[in-house]
């Protein structure tokens, strides 16, 4: 077995050189690369590299510096980019608008260019938007933004639905007739119009002896169509589909639709019960365990 | 109702799964059957012509299937008993016959290995 | 008598005399399980009118979170496929399109209607609807009658047929592009031009239904072919039904001494395709009528299939040897590719018409060198050669498209794309105003007027306005 202190293991490594082993060359190479001028850089792909003026056999010491020749100022090209910006800078401390004159050359003037805020993903109407993202089952957004269409196709080709006075739509509604034609507002009335006001939270333990105590707040419109999304999808996931292929999921959701605008849906007998409970609970708000909740925090 | 080898089916019935419903007869020699009667994949029972019925009862009944297809199973696993081999005793013990592992995941062969193994004659 | 209550509730005789007086079913209970809750709950299941327990303390419930049954009726067989393939032609919402043309067969070769919009007659669109042209992928169902635009290719398309058969000669023709470039609907209007200058036109929907073994295959007798008559007889009353008026005029004038019904000399070729509806009969009586309409003095012939790349391959029916069926051996295919091949002599004129799918279809990659092949040659140029290492190559594929046409479906031009957004707009389904920017933003959107990305881009646009 070999000692743990063996000193030749890691002498073995070193090298010891008496002579260098090749002679040295970068010499000429340092002043070649003196020669090219200084305006340029030795980029890789560089074509235009000045041919050495010397072989490698000389020795460095016979090089003759070359004299120093000032390089002539080369003139600016024309830069119509510069004067347009100058021209665009007056235009606009003069108080015009200075997007005009870039417009000049363009053929249909400039687009309107997108806000700090607008983002790609937010390109639709707020309610296609949800309704998307609600339908969207494993991540699969091209095939929920599929359904979104074929229910507008759906609504643009069912007839004009019958409004029952039951169940009254949002205040200002068009006329059914016009709605088929106009499906992305027949869409939004519907959820809108079944959309609930309030949302009923119940605070555990609140009410004391460990029952929940109910209390109603207002919600956002954002959260009511949520709600009325959720309700709608409920009732048309659980109900049968008499058709098969790519429109059948729409014609389901969009015969929906039409009932809730109807007044015949299911989501309206949940919003009724919702606002019950909401209406009920009002007196909660007041309840003493709130006021110090409230006061607490 | 279509009668194919005694058993009856009901007209809708795929050709393939009332072929594949007699033991001993799978995916391999239904499609080969369903090739040499010219009858399509997705063939149901009520479509085909009469005489085809009774060409396939007729084929059916030269084939080893049903209770001689058990038979075979079963005489295979008692020969093995009768030798006293290792596979022979497994089965009868209702045990993995192929060396896999017993501490878990023997409900398929709880279920299968046995030495009247294939049932009895019954089809339903 | 045994109580039939449990013990708890014993325990508690005040509450017990309230109770209403057990009844004569519940004392017939079994006595010996007396002392068990669970036998005593399971036995006043069945008697609920006797008394209930008070407490019944926890039970393990399982399975609770099971789905009432559905009450509605389920779907009839064959209503959901109906449904599948129901095709709307029309839409009470939109509105009615005034002062558009309707085509016709001067119009439809006329250079000065491309970038028109022109309705199908009514008599074209029914003749159109019973032989499948119309798909329910298309967005027929939008407006209020079935409109088509005339575009360039057309008039391109009809001339090329109308001259050929002016001719008496024969186009062989392949329809290519890309996805959702309007490929079928320039086979429907090519359809419409056969229906109009009153062609006999024989047409196959979908080429994969011929070939993906989902319908009824037999061999023919004294060939290596094999016939699909239910497909068949599917087809003759098609063809019946859309050329009734062209082949009413013709009578059979060939002995059919073979056919195995009586086909006299007085029947006209209509009611020779009419003749019978058995299957086993199906294909002798179809291919007597194939022999009747290429006898000279009949009406030129309009024959189409679309999804071409379906029957350019191995099929998937299994000949009784148990092996693979070539697509070209299926005696209906073989027709139509014999005649896109030339094989076949129309001395009527004709017109043979291979529509091209890519949504639906599978790689042939020798399908997809002959047509570029074809369309070099078309062009004069150099033939693009075959991949010397693919072995696959199928020379059948290559024979049937030597010599073909091909006309390269592309997106639509800017005016064309502004009378179809017109059209849109005139039917109330584009609610928007259509001006040179709007029209040259969409076409661009639509990679340079791909109709189907067009309608995409326009129809579908859910943008806040």
């Amino acid at each position: 077995m070999a000692s743990k202190i063996n000193p030749w293991r890691s002498l073995r490594c070193l090298a010891v050189r008496t002579r260098p082993s090749r002679a040295h060359q970068h010499v000429p190479t340092v002043t070649a690369r003196a020669v090219v001028p200084l305006g340029m850089r030795g980029f890789a792909d560089t074509i235009s590299t000045p041919p050495p003026t010397n072989d490698g056999d000389l020795p460095p010491s016979e090089i003759i510096p070359q004299p120093y020749e000032p390089r002539p100022i080369e003139p600016f090209a024309d830069n119509f980019m510069n004067e347009e910006a100058i021209a665009a800078l007056e235009q606009a401390a003069a108080g015009q608008d200075a997007l005009d004159l870039i417009a000049e050359g363009l053929k249909y003037g400039m687009p309107k260019p997108p806000s700090k805020q607008d983002q790609l993903q937010n390109r639709h109407h707020p309610v296609i938007h949800q309704i998307t993202r609600m339908l969207m089952r494993d991540g699969k957004l091209s095939k929920a933004e599929k359904h979104v269409s074929l229910i507008l196709n759906y609504l643009r080709t069912s007839p004009p639905p019958k409004i029952s006075p039951a169940r009254p739509l949002l205040p200002g509604a068009p006329p059914p007739e016009q709605l088929p034609l106009n499906p992305l507002l027949y869409l939004t009335l519907a959820i809108d119009s079944v959309a609930p006001i309030v949302r009923v939270r119940s605070l555990k333990g609140m009410a004391g002896g460990g029952s929940a105590l109910d209390v109603p707040e207002p919600i956002d419109a954002r959260a009511r169509r949520r709600q009325a999304i959720i309700w709608i999808l409920d009732i048309v996931n659980k109900k049968r589909s008499m058709g098969s292929g790519r429109k059948q999921f729409a014609a389901r959701f969009g015969q929906e639709i039409v009932s809730v605008v109807e007044g015949r849906s299911a989501a309206w007998d949940r919003r009724q019960l919702l606002h019950k409970t909401g209406t009920a609970s009002r007196a909660n708000l007041a309840h003493p365990a709130l006021v110090g909740f409230k006061r607490k925090f | 109702m279509v009668a194919i080898l005694g058993a009856n089916f009901h007209e809708r019935k795929l050709v393939k799964k009332a072929l594949e419903s007699f033991y001993g007869l799978g995916p391999q020699a239904s499609a080969r059957i369903m090739a040499k009667y010219t009858i399509h994949p997705q063939a149901r029972l009520g479509t085909i012509p009469a005489k085809t019925v009774t060409a396939l009862t007729a084929e059916l009944s030269n084939m080893t299937i049903e209770n001689d297809a058990r038979r075979l199973v079963q005489e295979n696993i008692k020969r093995l008993r009768d030798m006293g081999t290792y596979r022979g005793r497994r089965h009868a013990m209702g045990l993995p016959v192929r060396g896999q592992r017993t501490r878990t995941q023997i409900e398929t062969a709880k279920k299968l290995n046995t030495l009247e193994r294939g049932g009895s004659g019954s089809r339903y | 008598m045994a109580s039939t209550n449990c013990w708890r509730c014993l325990a508690r005789p005040s509450q017990r005399l309230l109770l209403a007086p057990v009844s004569v079913a519940a004392a017939s209970a079994p006595t010996s399980a007396t002392f068990s809750t669970s036998a005593q709950q399971l036995s006043s299941k069945a008697s609920s009118d006797g008394s209930k327990h008070i407490r019944s303390g926890k039970r393990l419930v399982l399975g609770r979170k099971k789905r009432n049954p559905d009450r509605t009726k389920p779907p009839q067989p064959g209503e959901r496929k109906a449904f599948r393939k129901r095709i709307q032609l029309s839409n009470d919402n939109a509105l009615k399109v005034p002062g558009l043309d309707v085509l016709s067969s001067e119009g439809v070769v006329n250079p000065e209607s491309v970038g028109k919009i022109f309705g199908l007659p009514v008599e074209v669109v029914d003749q159109l609807r019973a032989c499948e042209a119309f798909k329910s992928s298309q967005n027929w169902s939008l407006f209020r009658s079935p409109h088509t635009l005339v575009r360039k290719e057309t008039v391109d398309l009809a001339k090329q047929m109308t001259d050929a058969i002016e001719k008496k000669e024969t186009l062989r023709l392949v329809l290519t592009g890309n996805r959702g470039s309007g490929k079928s609907i320039l086979g429907l209007q090519a359809l419409a031009t056969g229906f109009l200058n009153k062609w006999v036109v024989i047409n196959i929907p979908e080429g994969q239904e011929l070939t993906t073994a989902s319908t009824e295959y037999a061999p023919t007798p004294n060939s290596e072919m094999f016939s699909q008559p239910v497909y068949t007889v599917k087809l003759m009353q098609a063809i019946h039904q859309t050329n009734h008026q062209v082949l009413s005029q013709h009578k059979v004038q060939l002995d059919h001494m073979q056919l195995p019904i009586s086909v006299t000399r007085n029947m006209t070729l209509a009611g020779l395709l009419n003749a019978t509806k058995e299957p086993d009969f199906a294909w002798p009586v179809f291919q007597a009528f194939w022999k009747e309409l290429l006898l000279p003095g009949r009406p030129p012939i309009l024959f189409s299939l679309d999804g071409l790349a379906h029957i350019m391959r191995i099929s998937e029916y299994r000949s009784p040897a148990f092996e693979l069926i070539h697509s070209h051996d299926l005696s209906l295919v073989r027709m139509f590719t014999d005649a896109l091949g030339g094989k076949t002599a129309f001395p009527n004129g004709a017109a043979i018409l291979g529509v091209t799918a890519k949504g639906n279809a599978p790689m042939i990659p020798s399908m997809e060198k002959a047509i570029a092949q074809a369309a070099a040659a078309q062009k004069g140029e150099e033939p693009p050669s075959r991949d010397p290492f693919f072995r696959k190559y199928d020379e059948r594929v290559f024979d049937t498209l030597r010599g073909v046409k091909v006309l390269d479906v592309r997106g639509v031009s800017k005016t064309e794309a502004r009378a179809l957004m017109e059209y849109w707009a005139a039917s109330g389904i584009l609610r928007s105003r259509i001006d040179e920017r709007s029209v040259s933003e969409k076409w661009t959107m639509s990679g340079n007027g791909v109709v189907a990305e067009m309608e995409r881009v326009v129809l579908h646009d859910l943008r806040e306005t």
